[in-house]
């Protein structure tokens, strides 16, 4: 159980790990897709801000730390049940980002964030792809 | 990336190899103290900010509001100490709101640490959070790793060692409102004329228990600038008149006389 995230320091990568596989070659990145050129691996593991991986896994190590933590005291059902939750929600309810992206309400009461406000609920660092290929990959 | 961006993170990092220089911060090279009384607690700060060598506001505020009643002074970057008490402060509201209570001076620091632990001390700021709330009076401090004090006095910034002098030699337990604030506009004041980073004013805000917290904004001002020994202001008349010309103006009036206007009927 991580309190805090770990420092993520591969070993090795696959090819394809920092953008989408393509369709006709499972082992290339999709670069038409991507839209930003052919991905320059080594730039994205090496010389990297020291807080990066830290602030990107922050609220997954939260949260799971928190399941840990119930799953502990209340037994395996509790974290089961409230998994089940978001997922449902995460789901049912969605809007393409192009049309100003999901409510995050339901989202936000079942992380226990509905009373708090961070830089990421104002930056959302969305990028907006095109709405099929968005569609595309939820329903994948 | 949601919240932060790294972006330019690589991009600057060239830069800087390639003998670019990269901006810095404002730091408030800082004194501010605090310190508790009978029936509530007092905080003080100087009011110097400086860029590198260079005094950049000589009467910036270190004294922030959390809530009404919860003040916080801030030592470190400028901007984050700025930043991160205005994002606390919402999250104070938000939270008081949520559960129908007023806010509490530990959910305040308790906020405060774990926002800045997550950041590992990137975010640099120095903090004493001092307030009363319905379990009485507070003081504790927050440093920039996320790490906290409790105390009787505290001080922190360059001009610590200073302040912390004064405290530790005239510190009582149980003093009076005035004795505490006269205490605390010592500390900063020795601040003051003892460290290069502060200097200017010495701000005052007073948190007592069932009353609304005062901010003495400016309470000394022991650097005020002087006159200067020449006035450059030229006196009525220096410029000689070349030349004069006035009009009168004669408001006159046009009757209107003679025929009516013609009209078709």
């Amino acid at each position: 159980m991580n309190v805090v995230p770990d420092n993520t320091h591969h070993d090795f990568v696959s090819s394809t790990k920092f953008g989408q596989v393509a369709e006709h070659a499972p082992a290339l990145q999709d670069v038409l897709r991507g839209q930003e050129g052919p991905v320059s691996v080594a730039s994205k593991l090496n010389n990297r801000h020291p807080l990066e991986t830290r602030i990107q896994n922050w609220e997954k190590t939260q949260h799971e730390t928190r399941l840990e933590t119930y799953r502990r005291v209340f037994g395996a059902g509790e974290p089961i049940r409230r998994t089940m939750e978001l997922e449902i929600v995460e789901n049912s309810d969605y809007k393409p980002l192009i049309l100003g992206g999901s409510d995050s309400m339901s989202r936000d009461i079942l992380m226990a964030k509905d009373a708090s406000l961070d830089w990421e609920d104002v930056f959302k660092g969305e990028s907006v792809v095109d709405m099929h290929s968005e569609i595309e990959r939820k329903l994948k | 990336m949601p919240g932060l961006s790294f972006d330019n993170y690589q991009r600057n990092q060239f830069l800087a190899a390639k003998g670019f220089g990269t901006p810095r911060a404002t730091s408030t090279g800082t004194t501010i103290v605090g310190c508790k009384f009978a029936g509530g607690v007092v905080i003080a700060a100087d009011t110097r900010a400086t860029a590198g060598s260079i005094v950049a506001d000589k009467n910036c505020e270190k004294l922030h509001r959390l809530a009404p009643q919860i003040w916080c002074a801030g030592a470190g970057t400028a901007a984050d100490t700025e930043m991160v008490t205005q994002l606390i402060a919402s999250n104070l509201e938000l939270h008081s709101l949520s559960q129908n209570r007023k806010p509490r001076v530990i959910t305040a620091l308790t906020m405060l640490k774990q926002h800045l632990f997550k950041y590992q001390g990137h975010l640099g700021a120095y903090l004493i959070v001092a307030g009363v709330d319905p379990t009485g009076a507070h003081l504790m401090s927050v440093q920039a790793h996320g790490s906290t004090d409790i105390g009787h006095y505290q001080s922190l910034g360059s001009g610590s060692l200073a302040a912390m002098a004064v405290l530790e030699t005239h510190w009582k337990p149980n003093m009076t409102k005035e004795e505490a604030v006269q205490l605390c506009a010592q500390a900063i004041e020795l601040g003051i004329w003892n460290d290069l980073g502060s200097g200017s004013n010495v701000d005052v805000c007073v948190m007592e228990v069932g009353k609304d917290a005062e901010l003495y904004r400016n309470y000394k001002t022991p650097n005020v600038r002087e006159s200067k020994t020449r006035s450059y202001k030229f006196p009525r008349g220096t410029t000689a008149v070349l030349k004069e010309r006035s009009w009168q103006v004669v408001d006159e009036q046009v009757v209107a006389t003679g025929e009516p206007m013609e009209v078709d009927a």
